[in-house]
């Protein structure tokens, strides 16, 4: 008999004196970070003789306000930020001192950056902005960053950003309540597809594992999963690509704005969290059928684990070994980053 | 802020200094415990100063008791509020006003809601949607400048 999965508490790790916006994990070590609107980024590692997670690090010297989201290079050996202050930082770490290093600070959004994300190889970084732009940038040797491209097709706040995870295709969530896919052709970026199906602010997306599905949350309150089909007439040839559409609606999903959604690339599971408090885990419940119909349910839900505030974000480990694949990092207004085991 | 006032010569509302609230018996029980009503609310928000004019927020009809409610068992509070004009571009501010002064008060337990009340504003649901975008609001909040004119609006709110 199969039982529900639960989540258990692994460790309640404190230091932000401000709630805290976004956590990333690190691609190859039992290690993430989080960033807050203390204006400070703090690296948090499990020391595996005790068991125990750890801050090892606190980068605080560089951004002058709210540092929105981070997140490591695919190598591990980069970690970008994205703050209110325009600015994006990448940072390096310095392999004998082990401290993290200003490698290049990329300026060109007119006000807040909003999410900073790097495609699969490592080669190009994506930001977005209040200014309703996105920016693309290809890493030029060791420490240069050129600006590709500048995408505004969005009309108002480009909340997030994610690269798909084999391809160099970018889904960007939006204050507009749509949804954009991002493709390159021959060094122009165009957008190849936009979703509009969400009734209000999207805060956040992200892909399966292959790629070919997606997951959205918005204001609206609901989660909403799309599938990609193939293009209608790929005789044409020129810019055809795989569209995505809503194959299901979970309607009501949390009972106020849904801030967070990670899709885990080891166990398939899907994770949202948001302002009514609850983290919330969801599951496919049946291959998809004939008619191309899925369906999703929750699986588990934490009831305020960060007690009355709100949760900004979750991300699943990517790690498959030694089970770190079943840890979940939560990042809440309380100040507090809290790590979850599903059992 | 312009030099020339959006709505030069507003309807003043004649209006009391204290609390309409009657202080009630359990008010000063320690055992029980002590919900939240609208009035309460209100008596947080209604001295808020207007951007614009040398008045309160109440003494402009901007908020109104009937327009706040507070539902205890799920921790939420709604407040709406009109502005005095339907183009009135200080709507935004105003929001931001009442949010704050509710963010310093209210316990955290409370999930606010701010809202202009239906139909009083031409860009409602544009104004609505970045009062209740807490990114929005926290970007907002960083700009020290904008937090400086929200602080002297609540001044007159704080000092009662």
């Amino acid at each position: 008999m199969s039982t529900q999965p639960t989540l258990q508490l692994v460790a309640e790790l404190t230091g932000h004196t401000d709630r805290v916006w976004a956590v990333s994990w690190h691609p190859t070590l039992p290690l993430f970070a989080s960033c807050s609107g203390d204006k400070s980024v703090r690296l948090w590692k499990l020391d595996g003789g005790n068991g125990t997670w750890n801050c090892v690090s606190v980068l605080d010297d560089a951004h002058k306000r709210t540092i929105r989201s981070c997140a490591f290079s695919p190598d591990g050996r980069l970690l970008a930020t994205a703050s209110f202050d325009a600015t994006t930082i990448v940072w390096e770490r310095d392999e004998d001192s082990g401290e993290w290093e200003n490698l290049a600070t990329l300026e060109g959004h007119e006000n807040e950056v909003k999410s900073v994300a790097w495609s699969q190889s490592g080669s190009l970084l994506a930001t977005c902005s209040r200014d309703k732009s996105i920016w693309i940038w290809e890493v030029v040797g060791d420490s240069d960053f050129e600006c590709l491209s500048v995408l505004q097709e969005h009309d108002q706040d480009v909340k997030m950003i994610k690269w798909h995870p084999n391809e160099e295709v970018l889904a960007s969530a939006s204050y507009d309540d749509s949804i954009r896919i991002w493709r390159e052709d021959d060094d122009d970026w165009y957008c190849s597809d936009t979703l509009k199906e969400h009734k209000s602010t999207v805060w956040a997306v992200d892909f399966n594992k292959a790629g070919d599905m997606l997951a959205s949350v918005s204001d609206d309150r609901s989660l909403k999963i799309w599938a990609t089909r193939p293009p209608k007439n790929s005789a044409l040839g020129y810019r055809q690509n795989p569209t995505y559409h809503c194959v299901a609606t979970l309607t009501e999903h949390h009972s106020r704005t849904i801030y967070s959604v990670a899709w885990s690339k080891v166990n398939n599971l899907i994770a949202t969290t948001g302002a009514d408090n609850c983290v919330r885990i969801v599951a496919q419940q049946a291959a998809a059928d004939a008619s191309g119909g899925y369906t999703y349910a929750v699986c588990a839900t934490l009831t305020a684990p960060h007690g009355y505030n709100d949760i900004n974000s979750a991300e699943w480990c990517p790690l498959e070994k030694d089970g770190h694949g079943a840890l979940l990092a939560t990042a809440g207004d309380d100040g507090v980053v809290r790590v979850w085991r599903l059992i | 802020m312009s030099d020339t006032l959006l709505n030069a010569n507003p309807v003043v509302y004649d209006v009391g200094l204290v609390s309409n609230r009657a202080r009630r018996p359990e008010d000063e029980d320690e055992n029980v415990a002590d919900p939240f009503d609208a009035e309460e609310i209100f008596d947080l928000i209604r001295h808020i100063n207007d951007p614009e004019h040398p008045l309160t927020l109440e003494q402009l009809n901007v908020t109104q008791p009937q327009l706040v409610s507070v539902d205890n068992d799920r921790n939420h509070v709604l407040v709406q509020f009109t502005p005095t004009i339907p183009h009135c571009s200080m709507a935004t501010l105003i929001g931001l006003c009442i949010r704050v002064r509710l963010l310093r008060s209210l316990p955290d337990r409370f999930k606010v809601d701010i809202k202009v009340s239906d139909g009083s504003h031409q860009s409602e649901h544009a104004v609505n949607k970045q009062l209740n975008d807490k990114e929005r609001v926290a970007a907002a909040l960083e700009n020290s400048h904008l937090l400086e004119v929200v602080n002297q609006c609540l001044a007159t709110a704080v000092e009662r």
